[in-house]
């Protein structure tokens, strides 16, 4: 009996190539796109794994000044792990010499070679030993992972190249000590903390998040056109089930049956959205290879491997949304009596339906609420998307039938008329697709809205922060007093950057020190404060950043206690990337509250176009090249990172689009029959084939037209969850949302071509219709 | 440094090879002197480095009672490897020393290691009396110190004892082709002095072992790891013998007595069969041992105190304290390499 | 003669076959005259009245309709012959689903112009459809449905009305209702009409009769 049944289900979707289509084509997409995702941040992870755990000596404390080999050794006899550094430069390349025998591991120097460091050999990238110059006696290496511009050797092949003899310029603090090691500030050193590099692991998570977001919805997607492909499987199969039943099948079996059978062809749509998914990745990874290498100047594989884990992955999920996809009529059809199965539709009825979409948008309204007002972390940001969106797609119908209600009573002429009435009469049908589109579009808006409000943001953020055309550090105070001498009468303006930890209001704070210049109220831009901030603090008062607001809930105008000392806040900044509190006073102030520090950091302005001479002049002068910071470059870098971030959004958000093109395309072909009723009387009453396919056309569009107009302010809502509400629980800091009217517009263009494609096909069969079909509607055998 | 920079480095370096065994050892010696038979120890310049030499080690075991009445063992060995017969200069890579130390705790084993060059003076040994150092880790007549990421040690020497000489007058003959070590040792060193475990300082006090050796090939070119025993008896007898493993087992054996006059036994008077294995940090190695010298009428079980006293290094084996029963018992120290 | 029918040919192709309808058929018409066009089922009946209707194309002969030769027309113009001058009422499933009774009165007279608000509620009120306007056709019986179809085609002021059995799925009693008042505004209109049917009652009603057999007007 089971063979009979399972054929009799199967012969079904051999019947209906297109529904199989939809439901395998709708399932492998949703699963293309969530592995694709998948694949692409699992790879981009790997690589942010590997790329940050590029090391470089700056990633270590360092005892600068005047050492010697003496210092080396005695800080070693006193158990302190230290490891010399022998730095020069060849040909305008920087030289580093490392103790192989002590030092951490560099990531410059691989495991694999490093053997053959008394060969001689020089470690680097391919470009920076070219630049050298041919070395015969030398046996070069290229190391991917590098620094730029930098050559690393045993220091006793560096030392012998630079003829430094026993000499070394500084020592880097290994991280373990040893137990009971003292530190070597006890035996009188200076030791300098880790160069502060840029923080990116914010731009990396948000990465990985839009992507998530974007993996999530594509899913959602998906699992629309899945869900419309079974429900219409099932209406279409009634008659059949009625007869199984009838004749005697029992209901469990038939629901085994048809689950078995949704399980087989979710996996074989599952097999082929992975492979999809796959391609998807790897024509992706190129971008997000690019945006890694922007962040990092580090390469990533650019092989994808497709896993067993990840076809198992895939396979699951798409068997998994299947399910879920068709949970509700398989619920139905547990409950039905066996008569009532045949009679179509009653369970579809008008009201049954409205009644759900209803109670659904309550529900998704409410969990929304209750989120929001006792919601906290990631998950319930990640939910409150979720209530949104279902709770959307839940009123879209509501939405849809007003829309053309109003649409139908604006309309004067008689066929506008008959196309409102029967635009509205197919919205119903159209319903599932066009919450796709819906979805897509909200999803797109709302990243869009999200990367681009990052985007001006941190670009500002940097403007601010960044203003300085060169950045210069010293290792004394000695060296300080010679350089500013040097280099004061070559620029227009030195700003001494000086800091101080501390605790204000029980909360971990940097005090800086600011110079009373016009760099800064030209360019720091203040999310609150009293007028002209910056003279007030020259005046004695002091900026906080939002972090340190927030925490102390302390904003502007209220009082602050610092080092024993009252002092007035002017204005709060945003300062993203920080995860502790900052507050900036002048430099006077700050010169009495802590007398001893003196400056080591200080920000050049000068003619951006002199910063390369001045630049070389400093390291003639006798600056290393890691004393130096250019500001462009550093900027350069952080607006290359965001251009590639978004040619991959800009990938997906086509992807996207073009899932819910597809699901529309499929709603169209299978509503085609339905239409024929509808449509032969108006082409009978006298207007041509051709007309009625533009009119189907424009239909489509129109669809599209009103959903977009839903799908804007839902996208910003969205974005606003993201940035208010998502970015807080991720980052802990709130970005401020900017709009972006241009986008908005492409998105939406982009959305009615996608509707105009997708509708095309059904026009065009329409218009291949013959008379005779037509016809055949008002003929006796219907 | 990294794990795999030595391993390389010592693709370089005859000396001390592992991964296909420790049969590197046996590796030819090129320019490198080669220990004679008949040759005249010379004292304190001996106990400094001999350069010429590929490989050489200052290394000391000590079984350890703390105050609370638990055993410990300490292992303090500083390895040089010659890249060129010459003493090194400067930044210069021709001398390489490694340190190791380990602590073993009945059910806890510490080790960590070091690097360092000698040439400006990070790591080396004097010729003007027993002095070896690598950083703060020191061996000298007074002391024995060591420190790790989560353990130190710091010994005094109350007394050091004599030296005594394995083999034939300390040539110490490794195979049947003749490959051989110069090989002297300070069995009797008493010690006290306290460890800094993470649970807290424990004092303790007890005996340490000393073994000097160097040589340029030490192993025939089949031998892939040795199992070496230092026993120290209640009776106050000392056995040390070590079984060589390769096509063949190659053994040999110093019986010292109390007031530190020697025998040497050849190749085959000393047995060790391995009784029972177990698991470890590292491969599975044999825990207990069934240990005979009949001439001496020594029929004894050595049995590991930690089973897992693997040295997960760059250079990885097994060594720990053991316990010995039997015809004579007795405590010691017990050496797996090659497994 | 305002409807001139001459040798007109029609017939279906598929790959292995080819089916002939109509196999020239000629015949005329005079203005304001009602003629039945009987015969047996699949004699092609319909499709001479779909052809007349400019619903589908002849593969040969001509259809003059006051004058004009409607054979060769385009698809366009074949759609502007259905609005302007023709009106078909089916035998079913003539009204648009979507729109209700009143849009579906008015719908063909406003596409074409010629919607008069005071006819079309005579019409509607003659018909017996005023307490239905707002409903929809699926709310309607069949001969309710079939009333607005008559007065959707009257309402548009055609000159010639071609009815496919348009009682042909009504009970007896509604067909002679339906009937009735069809010829009935027929007369008072003054336009033209043939009908396609079976039934003898129906053709003994109208001024003459058409019998098509075999693919010929008999």
């Amino acid at each position: 009996m089971k063979r009979t049944v399972i054929s009799a289900l199967l012969s079904h979707w051999l019947k209906n190539p297109l529904q199989t289509l939809a439901l395998l084509g709708g399932l492998a997409l949703a699963t293309a796109l969530w592995s694709g995702v998948q694949a692409i941040n699992a790879e981009a992870r790997q690589s942010y794994q590997r790329a940050a755990n590029t090391v470089t000596e700056g990633d270590f404390a360092q005892v600068r000044g005047e050492v010697t080999v003496k210092d080396f050794v005695l800080l070693r006899r006193a158990g302190v792990l230290v490891s010399p550094i022998v730095e020069g430069g060849l040909n305008g390349v920087r030289i580093v010499g490392v103790d192989v025998l002590t030092s951490p591991r560099l990531s410059a120097i691989p495991e694999t070679e490093i053997g053959a460091i008394y060969g001689p050999t020089l470690f680097g990238q391919a470009q920076a030993l070219d630049q050298l110059g041919p070395m015969p006696e030398f046996r070069k290496t290229a190391v991917e992972g590098a620094p730029p511009n930098t050559v690393y050797g045993d220091i006793s092949v560096v030392s012998d190249l630079l003829k430094r003899g026993d000499a070394i310029d500084r020592l880097i603090v290994l991280k373990d000590q040893p137990r009971g090691a003292v530190a070597p500030e006890v035996l009188g050193y200076t030791v300098t903390p880790p160069q502060a590099g840029t923080d990116l692991a914010s731009l990396t998570d948000s990465f990985h998040l839009n992507l998530s977001a974007f993996g999530l919805l594509s899913f959602a997607v998906g699992i629309f056109i899945v869900h419309s492909a079974i429900g219409l499987a099932f209406e279409q199969r009634r008659p059949m089930i009625r007869t199984l039943r009838a004749v005697g099948v029992p209901l469990k079996m038939l629901m085994r049956l048809m689950v078995l059978e949704l399980v087989i062809l979710a996996a074989i749509a599952g097999a082929i959205g992975v492979l999809l998914g796959y391609f998807v990745a790897a024509s992706l990874l190129p971008n997000v290879a690019a945006t890694l290498r922007g962040l990092y100047g580090a390469t990533i594989a650019g092989a994808l491997t497709l896993s067993p884990i990840w076809w198992l992955g895939g396979v699951f999920v798409s068997i998994f949304g299947a399910l879920l996809a068709s949970l509700s009529v398989l619920l139905k059809l547990w409950q039905m009596p066996v008569l009532a199965i045949a009679q179509a539709r009653n369970w579809q009825s008008k009201g049954i339906a409205r009644k759900l979409q209803l109670s659904g948008l309550i529900v998704c309204i409410l969990l929304a609420i209750g989120v929001l007002l006792f919601g906290e972390g990631l998950v319930a940001g990640f939910i409150l998307l979720g209530a949104l969106l279902i709770g959307a797609s839940f009123l879209l119908p509501i939405y849809l039938s007003a829309a053309l209600s109003i649409g139908q009573r604006l309309s004067r002429r008689v066929l506008a008329e008959w196309f409102w009435a029967d635009t509205k009469q197919q919205a119903s049908g159209l319903a599932l697709a066009l919450s796709a589109l819906l979805l897509a579009m909200a999803a797109n808006v709302g990243v869009a809205t999200m990367v681009s409000s990052f985007r001006v943001t941190f670009v500002e953020f940097l403007d601010q922060r960044l203003a300085p055309e060169l950045y210069i550090h010293v290792d004394s105070e000695d060296q300080a007093d010679r350089t500013l001498s040097f280099v004061e009468p070559v620029v227009d303006a030195v700003l001494p950057l000086v800091y101080q930890d501390t605790f204000v209001s029980g909360v971990p704070t940097e005090i800086y020190g600011a110079k009373d210049h016009q760099t800064y109220p030209d360019n720091w831009k203040l999310l609150e404060g009293v007028d002209d901030p910056w003279g007030q603090v020259a005046r004695g008062a002091v900026l906080v950043n939002e972090q340190f607001a927030r925490r102390t809930d302390q904003w502007t105008e209220d009082k602050i206690e610092i080092e024993g000392r009252m002092f007035s806040i002017a204005g709060v900044y945003g300062d993203y990337g920080n995860p502790i509190g900052q507050i900036v006073m002048t430099q006077s102030v700050f010169g009495e509250l802590y007398p001893t520090i003196r400056p080591l950091r200080f920000g050049l302005r000068l003619d951006p176009e002199k910063v390369p001479n001045v630049a070389e002049a400093l390291r003639q002068f006798g600056l290393a090249d890691d004393q130096i910071i250019n500001q462009a470059a550093i900027k350069k870098l952080s607006k290359d990172i965001f251009e590639q971030t978004f040619v991959v959004t800009d990938a997906l958000n086509v992807l996207t689009l073009a899932v819910a093109g597809f699901a529309i395309l499929m709603s169209l072909l299978t509503l085609a029959n339905m239409r024929l009723p509808q449509l032969a009387p108006i082409w009978a009453l006298g207007l041509t084939r051709d007309k009625l396919a533009k009119l189907e056309v424009l239909r489509a569009v129109l669809f599209a037209a009103i959903t977009s107009l839903a799908a804007l302010p839902l996208g910003l809502v969205l974005a606003w969850v993201l940035l208010a509400v998502v970015n807080v629980e991720a980052f802990g800091w709130k970005l401020p949302m900017y709009l972006f009217p241009y986008d908005y517009l492409k998105l939406v263009i982009e959305a009615l071509l996608a509707a105009v494609l997708a509708s095309l096909i059904p026009a065009w069969r329409l218009k291949k219709t013959s008379p005779s079909q037509m016809l055949k509607v008002f003929a006796n055998e219907r | 440094m990294s794990a795999k920079v030595f391993y390389i480095l010592c693709f370089f370096l005859p000396s001390i090879a592992f991964g296909q065994g420790f049969a590197g050892l046996g590796r030819i010696a090129d320019d490198f002197a080669l220990p004679q038979k008949g040759y005249q120890f010379d004292f304190p310049k001996d106990h400094g480095p001999h350069n010429d030499f590929r490989i050489e080690w200052w290394y000391v075991t000590a079984n350890l009672i703390g105050e609370d009445g638990e055993t410990y063992g300490v292992q303090w060995t500083l390895f040089r490897n010659a890249l060129e017969p010459v003493e090194a200069a400067g930044w210069g890579l021709e001398q390489v020393y490694m340190g190791h130390a380990a602590l073993t705790t009945k059910d806890t084993h510490f080790a960590t290691e070091r690097y360092a060059r000698s040439g400006v003076g990070q790591a080396g040994a004097s010729v003007e009396g027993l002095d070896a150092w690598i950083d703060n880790w020191v061996l000298n007549q007074k002391e024995i110190s060591a420190a790790g990421p989560d353990f130190s040690f710091h010994l005094s020497i109350k007394d050091l004892g004599p030296f005594i000489f394995h083999g034939d007058e300390g040539y110490s003959v490794k195979s049947a082709q003749g490959q051989a070590s110069h090989y002297y040792s300070a069995p009797f060193i008493k010690v006290e002095g306290a460890l800094d475990l993470p649970s807290g300082e424990v004092k303790v006090s007890g005996a340490a072992w000393l073994d000097r050796e160097w040589s340029s090939q030490p192993l025939a070119s089949d031998q892939t790891g040795w199992d070496w025993f230092s026993i120290s008896f209640e009776t106050g007898e000392k056995l040390m013998g070590f079984r060589l493993r390769g096509s063949d087992v190659f053994t040999s054996a110093t019986w010292i007595n109390p007031d530190g006059t020697t025998e040497a036994f050849e190749n085959g008077a000393f047995q060790a069969t391995p009784i029972e294995w177990s698991d470890t940090a590292g491969p599975k190695v044999p825990i207990r041992w069934d240990v005979s010298l009949p001439e001496k009428g020594v029929e004894i079980a050595v049995e590991a105190i930690n089973t897992d006293a693997w040295l997960p290094l760059t250079v990885a084996y097994w060594e720990g304290p053991v316990l010995v029963s039997g015809t004579k018992a007795g405590i010691g120290y017990l050496e797996m390499t090659g497994y | 003669m305002f409807l001139e029918v001459t040798k007109l040919e029609k017939f279906y192709e598929t790959e292995a076959t080819k089916a002939s309808v109509l196999k020239g058929v000629s015949f005329g018409l005079e203005a304001g005259q009602s003629v039945a066009l009987t015969g047996e089922s699949g004699c092609g009946k319909s499709t001479l009245l779909h052809l007349i209707g400019g619903l589908e194309t002849p593969n040969a002969g001509s259809i003059r309709i006051d004058g004009q030769e409607i054979a060769d027309l385009n698809d366009k113009a074949r759609a502007e012959l259905r609005r302007e001058t023709v009106g078909v009422i089916f035998q079913q499933f003539n009204l648009v689903p979507s729109l209700n009774v009143r849009s579906n009165l008015e719908f063909q007279g406003r596409l074409n112009g010629r919607f008069n608000p005071d006819f079309a509620h005579s019409l509607a009120e003659r018909l017996g459809l005023l307490e239905h306007l707002e409903k929809f056709p699926d709310q309607l019986s069949g001969g309710q449905q079939q009333r607005v179809a008559i007065a959707r085609t009257l309402a548009a002021k055609p000159k010639l009305v071609l009815a496919d059995e348009p009682t042909g799925n009504l009970d007896e009693k509604t067909a002679s209702e339906v009937l009735d008042l069809l010829l009935g505004l027929v007369r008072d209109t003054g336009v033209t009409l043939l009908v396609v049917t079976h039934s003898i009652k129906i053709a003994d009603q109208l001024d003459r009769s058409l019998r098509l057999s075999a693919g010929r007007i008999l």
